[in-house]
């Protein structure tokens, strides 16, 4: 079943496109969002909530329109990107009142706050105000109250942004646990890898157009089908871009005019690079400092999809 | 119970029982909000200051009329005004700037709901600092006069006014929020310009302000002091006006909330 289905959705605020006729569907289940800052990612969350309404085509939440149908918000419990917190309210305030306007009260929305509290691990937090909260902390109160009404589907926007470690090991493991429990999720990321760890299905948003979905796997294969620039760092880059320019994979060398000891490979064809270079370094005993591709990432993806 | 309302372009339903913990969570929320923020200090300054010129009005006169008039001219005319305006315009627009609404709109609450929700609570925080301003502004005049006890139900009469005009302000300047990027601005224009000057501009131009009906009003309530003699409209054609007029801005203002985008 679908939860989410968009037909020729478009938005626009003055000249600026945020989504462009997008056709999307979205399956039961974590479906990751992914696109870079502007791709349309938070336009989309909030035509599902029903906050803006699209110029252009129409959209659908578990087959009901969000704009119409208030009562879908029981259903859904939503994270957003932005700051909403006020400050000057404690965070057991805050929790209370998000459970008092989700229709939650008395010694069920009490039993609630203590049981997402604790999941979360806010409840030595709870009663210091919000304006002394870590970031976070405001992410972990956040995700609290996107939770405290028991709703079915999830709509996560950017929830690891700017977190450390630790919030993120907690985030992934609440993520997780809700997964099991059935829930649908819908979360957005700038980062391939972030989704990677959560699930298997992903849309890509590039202006706000989608450009592909489908399984990480599918998404991942593409980053070895286009050309890579490949940085290393060593004392012995002559040697290397020596031995480099013997594979028929590798285009070009460019020795960084910069830093004396980084080279630049462009390969055409960067899995069989990779499957060679160890060889080629243990071969000859070379001293790699640093080795990265610089379009190891979804910037690159994008670009290689929409032919910049 | 229902309220079939049909603002938008499809029939909505209200419900209600249903709505009923998210409309009282929303409520007290905005009510606490309103009364213990930091803008409470102007209504303080502004008791203190009625208080003390009340207090040397009394010292000065102490007569019935001109207690009466004081009270016309700085409450009635000016800051009951005021004070709603400066609550009204920045309720709601300052949910949206700091996008504390999120939450509130994420609820399963119909807009409409959520925006006269906004409304009733913030005619419940503005009544009651209202009221407390008016009382201690008579406090101020009638107590050195010794007319404390005497005269109590021109303070009866003085705060139906107050309530009436809390009511019909608050629905106009709140709906004013909705609609301008800017509303104080806006607001300021009709404090002094609408409210405070043209009602003084002979003709009956007059008679397209609020303070106009609600002088009306008062002139069939108190007898004492100019507004007993203004001459207005009839008291009843005053009541339905200001209904008339109330209604409407509720309507264009939970049509606007409905349909506005929040980003």
């Amino acid at each position: 079943m679908n939860i989410v289905e968009a037909n020729n959705l478009s938005k626009w605020y003055g000249d600026v496109i945020a989504l462009n006729s997008l056709d999307l569907e979205i399956k039961s289940g974590i479906t990751g969002v992914v696109g870079p800052n502007g791709a349309g990612k938070s336009t989309l969350f909030k035509l599902m909530l029903g906050l803006i309404k699209p110029n252009k085509g129409s959209i659908s939440v578990r087959g009901r329109d969000p704009r119409t149908d208030h009562r879908l918000m029981k259903e859904i419990g939503y994270l957003p990107d932005h700051d909403y917190l006020p400050e000057d309210m404690t965070g057991s305030d805050f929790l209370e009142l998000t459970g008092g306007l989700r229709g939650l009260e008395g010694w069920y929305l009490q039993e609630r706050m203590e049981n997402i509290s604790h999941l979360v691990g806010m409840i030595p937090y709870l009663d210091r105000p919000i304006k002394g909260y870590s970031k976070g902390m405001k992410q972990r109160l956040k995700i609290s109250c996107a939770l405290i009404h028991e709703p079915d589907m999830l709509v996560l926007d950017e929830p690891l942004a700017g977190t450390d470690p630790k919030v993120r090991k907690i985030i992934f493991g609440i993520i997780e646990r809700l997964c099991e429990e059935g829930k649908d999720i819908i979360i957005s990321s700038h980062v391939l890898y972030d989704i990677e760890r959560l699930t298997d299905q992903v849309v890509l948003l590039h202006r706000g157009r989608s450009i592909a979905s489908g399984t990480i796997s599918e998404i991942r294969s593409l980053l070895d089908e286009f050309p890579h620039n490949i940085v290393i760092q060593s004392d012995d880059i002559r040697d290397m871009a020596k031995d480099l320019m013997d594979y028929p994979w590798v285009t070009s060398i460019d020795f960084d005019t910069i830093y004396e000891d980084q080279l630049v490979v462009k390969v055409s064809e960067p899995d069989l690079f990779f499957e060679n270079i160890t060889d080629i370094i243990l071969d000859k005993d070379y001293d790699i400092k640093k080795m990265y591709s610089r379009d190891d990432d979804l910037e690159s993806i994008f670009k290689y999809m929409v032919g910049d | 119970m229902t309220i079939l309302n049909r603002f938008s372009n499809t029939w909505w339903v209200i419900d209600l029982s249903s709505d009923r913990t998210s409309v009282i969570a929303l409520g007290t929320h905005l009510i606490r909000k309103i009364i213990f923020s930091k803008k409470i200090i102007m209504p303080i300054l502004i008791t203190t200051f009625l208080v003390f010129v009340m207090y040397y009005g009394s010292t000065d006169d102490g007569s019935l009329a001109t207690g009466i008039d004081m009270l016309d001219a700085l409450i009635l005319s000016f800051f009951n005004i005021l004070i709603s305006m400066v609550y009204s315009t920045s309720l709601i627009k300052n949910d949206v700037e700091d996008r504390s609404i999120i939450n509130v709109l994420t609820a399963p609450l119909h807009k409409g709901v959520i925006f006269l929700t906004y409304y009733f609570s913030l005619i419940v925080a503005v009544s009651f600092i209202m009221l407390f301003t008016t009382m201690f502004a008579y406090m101020g005049y009638f107590y050195p006069a010794g007319l404390t006890w005497t005269r109590t139900d021109y303070l009866v009469s003085i705060l139906w006014l107050v309530l009436i005009s809390v009511v019909v302000y608050c629905a106009f300047f709140i709906t004013i929020s909705v609609m301008l990027k800017r509303p104080i601005y806006f607001g300021l224009f009709y404090l002094f310009i609408w409210e405070g000057f043209v009602i003084m501009l002979p003709g009956r131009i007059g008679h397209f302000t609020v303070n106009h009906f609600i002088r009306s009003i008062g002139s069939d309530l108190i007898e004492h002091g100019e507004i007993s003699n203004y001459v207005g409209t009839s008291f009843g054609m005053s009541i339905i006006v200001l209904i008339v007029v109330w209604i409407s801005l509720l309507a264009i203002g939970t049509y606007l909330f409905t349909n506005k985008e929040f980003t």
